[in-house]
């Protein structure tokens, strides 16, 4: 099991995060064409294979079953991933929702972290390891040269998991335990503002001349944050070595932030805008959800039209959601119970409400796949063709929880090598595999990653020119 | 279990954590082991924290062991009839916590901003998940750039907030303070939310961020200041270092707690807050160094209203409350039990909780008869004669709310599930919150489709019947199930009844096994069970483990300071959490902090 953290990656390397953006420059020149970036999307509780994948083995041509159909206006830039599993041992005995994000993020085993409350469902986890997305931002110089390493969203952080419990909320991890879950933020105005800041976009009209409050301000916050970056750096000479590392994390979030100040915005792709949310007027926990889910994927677009970000994960729910879909599922399956319940529901009324509120997760990323595939990204290319987005559940089916044939589907990534309109049965490849392929084409040497228990890692042929 | 001892000494809390819950939860199955510690035998070694023992009790029984997991579905014994105080030894000359630095949570930081600075700020300051829970381990944390730029949203809004009324919070009264009055009010308000006096150049730092500002208005100057405070690492950030310069912070040395350092850990502990007027004047005149002030000013934190709050807040998480927040009861078999109904049960087994812990005797844990019930709960549970909304304690005469924190409505419907009482979850609870048991695995993966093979119908009695008769169930279930059997008496909703919807006599009998000898043997009903636990010290050692993880910022469950020990003895001795306080925190090993 790896204990290199994001910060090791990055101490490593011999950059900073000051000195990553000013090398942006330098990498946006080097490269030839828009950026390639990463979405990884989770939905929680599992999916049924026969009413996700076409059956019948590997084919170009096939019609897409009940819960993949909305997908069908991007079906020739998806492939469906058949026998696609996550590396979990049986005598990993914990909570298999949280333990399968954290396998096919990590791949690692997970840690248990503090919980309180008696029941084994209140002991917390976390990942034993770093996050692939966070070892791509460390390493992949093609994901790298933009503002924010990555960023982490989620639709709603309303779960029957206890708010701490990282396994089940978090996708992506600087390191093991607690001190290493990125907890993502479910508040679409935060992300917005956080993401974009004071951003103006080059392809707006060009200020009519240098704005001298905004340029106060900005002269202001420098020196804020210049103030606080000192502080750190002096507590952090006061305190024992083994305190530090709390330190170095906030030290390196306000070099950050302070980066920010220094460069502004970024010129932006073709398909840039700010995007202008909307109140959440959705009604009750489902409607806000649902709002909240389409604005952060809006989110996530822009940053990547931007080029604020070039990594991404999204989280529609966290795994053990108890969301109730009154408004989703139609009157003659409409349940009381939330959708982990209903997951378990093996009934023809519980087989066919969570059917539904899987294809109703499909068509909300089917919405913002296709947003993407409309966005320019430069000459002869969208937004689509140069994000690789992979989607995936952590677990088989509410009703097996297993760990094997999750219902996984990549979409766009054709700057990436990646052929869509394909159904690709792997014959129960790991997640490990996949992404040590990933690694592969981003030239990201993935020698060790997650728990030193599993095999070596093998590259999956074929999926990639 | 010495091997443990020896190897775990530097080890922090969370790896500990881990080790335990690896040797619980390896091979899949339920046993247990002893804990053989000696209470009075100390070995030298700085802290501990073994993996496979918890809280010790030198009285009158078997301790309740970590599940070593060895698998196979057999139960050992949990006890051996001998008391930890025999044969093992405690960890002397270990101070109880490392020197360290330790984020304030999200309630911490808006209290202390309502304090110093008189406004009240959203609750969400961070955004960060672990940072927000009332428990706080210090070294569970992480600042993440998404929180890193949520305290900069938060600093300025508050800053900004500020300045639109700055002749309330400058010594001067002025809405234009000049550098005088700013440099005055650093030195006296930034202290109280840095918890410390600021040293010569911090001040001067601080004054060049009011020249800065000040170029358009004094105003902009005191808030750039603000903003600069808000989001300094010596506002969010506690230290627990001594005053040691760098150099002398060697590992393996010890340091003492400074004044101000030490009245920090005891109001964040008691308040949730940083230390008001009385204990910062204390602090800064040097008397709180002397043990009988110290003392003298717990007592007086303790008594007050925001830790009977924080204190009810803090145990409502170990006995599980946050279950009830999220488990809705059968509206078709539980029409009266409304949302007013479960957010009032809610606060009031809250209120129940932090009564006991601030000023009830030790047996009050499992012998009290008081409930907080208003109109709507009253009538919910049978109790006459109140009205209106407030919550009130109520003592109740009959024996079915005899059992202290067994009988609590509350904890008996968070613990159960929507339509019926559940004998799992009970179980755990005792065994768990009560008497600090092990951690349980989750069930196998097909646990699920064995438990299917029952019909949809069948009893909680029949359900636990069927998993003591299956060896993969009862390699883990036979240790806590008998517990929870105890509880049949009591619904979903947690209301008492001698017989079942059909009219046929409740059978709450069960036969307590694998506990020790102290508790095992056959028990019928919640007042029997309570009793019999309350006959031992395992209890008040538990709650008093539990407190201490909150006061300490680790899990001081798996603890085996000979400095906790005594603690443990001196509450069982007075028979009073009250004195738990005192002498947790006047003790010498809270006073100093190890270097690691």
């Amino acid at each position: 099991m790896t204990s290199v953290t994001r910060r090791h990656f990055l101490a490593g390397s011999g950059l900073s995060l000051i000195g990553a953006s000013l090398c942006r420059s330098l990498i946006a020149e080097a490269q030839s064409g828009p950026p390639k970036r990463l979405l990884v999307v989770h939905r929680p509780n599992g999916s049924r294979g026969d009413q996700f994948f076409p059956g019948g083995g590997s084919s170009t041509s096939f019609q897409l079953p009940y819960i993949s159909a909305p997908f069908e206006p991007v079906k020739a830039d998806m492939v469906l991933l058949g026998g696609f599993d996550v590396p979990v041992l049986e005598s990993w005995a914990f909570d298999s929702h949280g333990m399968g994000i954290i396998a096919m993020m990590t791949g690692t085993k997970p840690v248990p972290i503090a919980g309180f409350g008696p029941a084994p469902e209140d002991v917390h986890i976390a990942a034993g390891g770093i996050s692939i997305d966070q070892i791509f931002a460390a390493q992949a110089t093609a994901l790298k040269g933009n503002l924010k390493p990555s960023l982490q969203l989620a639709g709603t952080a309303l779960s029957s998991s206890s708010a701490g419990d990282a396994g089940p909320r978090c996708l992506s991890y600087a390191g093991s335990g607690a001190n290493g879950a990125l907890f993502p933020e479910t508040r679409p105005d935060v992300a917005l503002a956080n993401i974009f800041g004071n951003f103006a976009p080059s392809t707006n009209p060009a200020p009519t001349g240098p704005d001298a409050a905004q340029s106060r301000a900005a002269q202001f916050r420098k020196g804020v944050l210049d103030q606080v970056a000192a502080d750190v750096t002096r507590l952090r000479a006061r305190i024992p070595v083994s305190q530090r590392p709390k330190l170095d994390e906030h030290l390196m979030a306000i070099q950050g932030l302070a980066a920010q100040v220094s460069t502004g915005g970024s010129p932006g792709g073709l398909g840039c805008g700010k995007p202008s949310l909307s109140a959440l007027v959705g009604s009750g926990d489902e409607g806000v959800h649902i709002e909240t889910s389409r604005q952060m994927l809006q989110i996530i677009k822009s940053s990547f039209a931007c080029d604020l970000s070039r990594i991404a994960t999204f989280q529609f729910a966290p795994a053990l959601s108890e969301l109730q879909f009154a408004q989703v599922l139609p009157q003659d399956v409409k349940l009381q119970d939330g959708h982990h319940t209903i997951s378990h529901q093996g009934d023809a009324d519980g087989i066919s409400a969570r059917a539904r509120i899987d294809r109703f997760y499909a068509e909300l990323l089917a919405e913002a796949l296709l947003d993407m595939k409309n966005t320019p990204d430069g000459p002869n290319t969208t937004l689509l063709d140069n994000t690789l987005v992979v989607y995936f559940s952590e677990i088989d089916d509410g009703e097996g929880h297993g760990n094997q044939n999750i219902c996984t589907a990549l979409f766009g990534g054709k700057s990436w090598g990646l052929q869509g309109g394909r159904y690709v049965e792997l014959g129960n490849r790991s997640s490990r595999d996949f992404w040590s392929t990933v690694a592969q084409v981003l030239s990201v040497p993935l020698s060790q990653f997650g728990d030193s228990v599993h095999p070596a890692m093998s590259p999956i042929s074929g999926l990639f020119a | 279990m010495p091997f443990y001892v020896q190897k775990l000494r530097y080890f922090s809390p969370i790896s500990v954590v881990s080790l335990g819950a690896v040797l619980a939860l390896g091979g899949g199955g339920c046993s247990t082991s002893v804990d053989t510690r000696a209470h009075g035998q100390k070995n030298t070694g700085p802290a501990g924290t073994v993996a496979n023992s918890v809280g010790g009790s030198s009285g009158s029984g078997a301790n309740s062991g970590i599940l070593t997991g060895v698998g196979g579905g057999a139960i050992a014994s949990l006890g051996t009839g001998g008391t930890p105080g025999v044969n093992g030894t405690c960890m002397a000359n270990a101070s109880l916590a490392q020197a360290r630095i330790w984020r304030l949570t999200d309630s911490q930081f808006v209290n202390v901003v309502k304090e110093v600075f008189g406004i009240a700020i959203p609750p969400e300051v961070s955004g960060a998940m672990v940072a927000t829970s009332a428990i706080n381990l210090s070294e569970n944390q992480v600042v993440t750039a998404s929180n890193i730029q949520n305290y900069e949203n938060s600093a300025k809004s508050a800053a900004g907030t500020l300045v639109g009324n700055l002749a309330a919070i400058t010594p001067c009264a002025s809405a234009a303070p000049d550098a005088a009055c700013t440099e005055q009010f650093i030195r006296e308000k930034v202290a109280r939310a840095y918890r410390r006096p600021l040293e010569n150049d911090e001040v001067a730092q601080l004054m060049a961020l009011y020249t800065l500002g000040s170029g358009e208005s004094p105003a902009t100057g005191v808030r750039l200041v603000l903003e600069a405070v808000l989001q300094s690492p010596n506002f969010i950030w506690r230290t627990e270092v001594g005053p040691a310069s760098p150099s002398e912070l060697v590992v393996g040395s010890k340091v003492t707690l400074t004044p101000f350092e030490l009245a920090g850990a005891v109001s964040f502990f008691l308040t949730e807050a940083a230390p008001d007027d009385a204990l910062w004047q204390k602090a800064q005149d040097g008397t709180l160094s002397s043990a009988s002030v110290l003392t003298a000013e717990v007592d007086r934190l303790l008594v007050s209203a925001p830790t009977q709050r924080v204190l009810g807040e803090d145990a409502g998480l170990w006995v599980g409350l946050p279950r009830l927040e999220r488990n809705d009861k059968d509206p078709v078999a539980f029409p009266t039990f409304t949302p007013s109904a479960k957010a009032a049960l809610i606060s009031g087994t809250k209120s129940f909780l932090g009564d006991v812990l601030q000023r009830g005797s030790t047996s009050d844990l499992l012998t009290s008869n008081s409930i907080y019930l208003n109109q709507e709960l009253a009538a919910l549970y049978g109790v006459s004669g109140l009205t209106g909304d407030n919550l009130l304690p109520v003592k109740v005469a009959t024996s079915e709310r005899s059992s202290g924190l067994l009988s609590q409505p509350g904890i008996l419907t968070a613990a159960s599930a929507a339509a019926r009482g559940d004998v799992v979850h009970r179980g755990l609870f005792v065994l768990r919150s009560v008497v600090c048991g092990g951690a349980i695995p989750s069930p196998p993966a097909n646990a699920i489709a064995v438990a299917a093979t029952l019909p949809m119908d069948a009893t909680e009695k029949e359900r636990a019947n069927f998993r003591a008769g299956n060896a993969m169930c009862a390699g883990c279930h036979a240790l806590f199930d008998p517990l929870g059997l105890t509880h049949e008496n009591y619904d979903a909703i947690g209301r008492f009844s001698l017989n079942d919807p059909l009219g046929k006599p409740i059978d709450a009998s069960s036969t307590l096994v694998g506990l020790g000898a102290d508790l095992d043997g056959p028990v019928n009903g919640l007042n029997e069970l309570a009793s019999r636990l309350a006959a031992t010290r395992r209890p008040a050692d538990c709650a008093v483990a539990n407190l201490a993880s909150i006061a300490l910022g680790r899990d001081a469950k798996l603890d085996t300071s000979c400095a906790l020990q005594d603690v443990k003895d001196q509450v069982v001795q007075a028979a009073s959490f009250a004195e738990f306080f005192r002498a947790l925190l006047a003790s010498p090993a809270f006073l100093t902090r190890d270097v690691q």
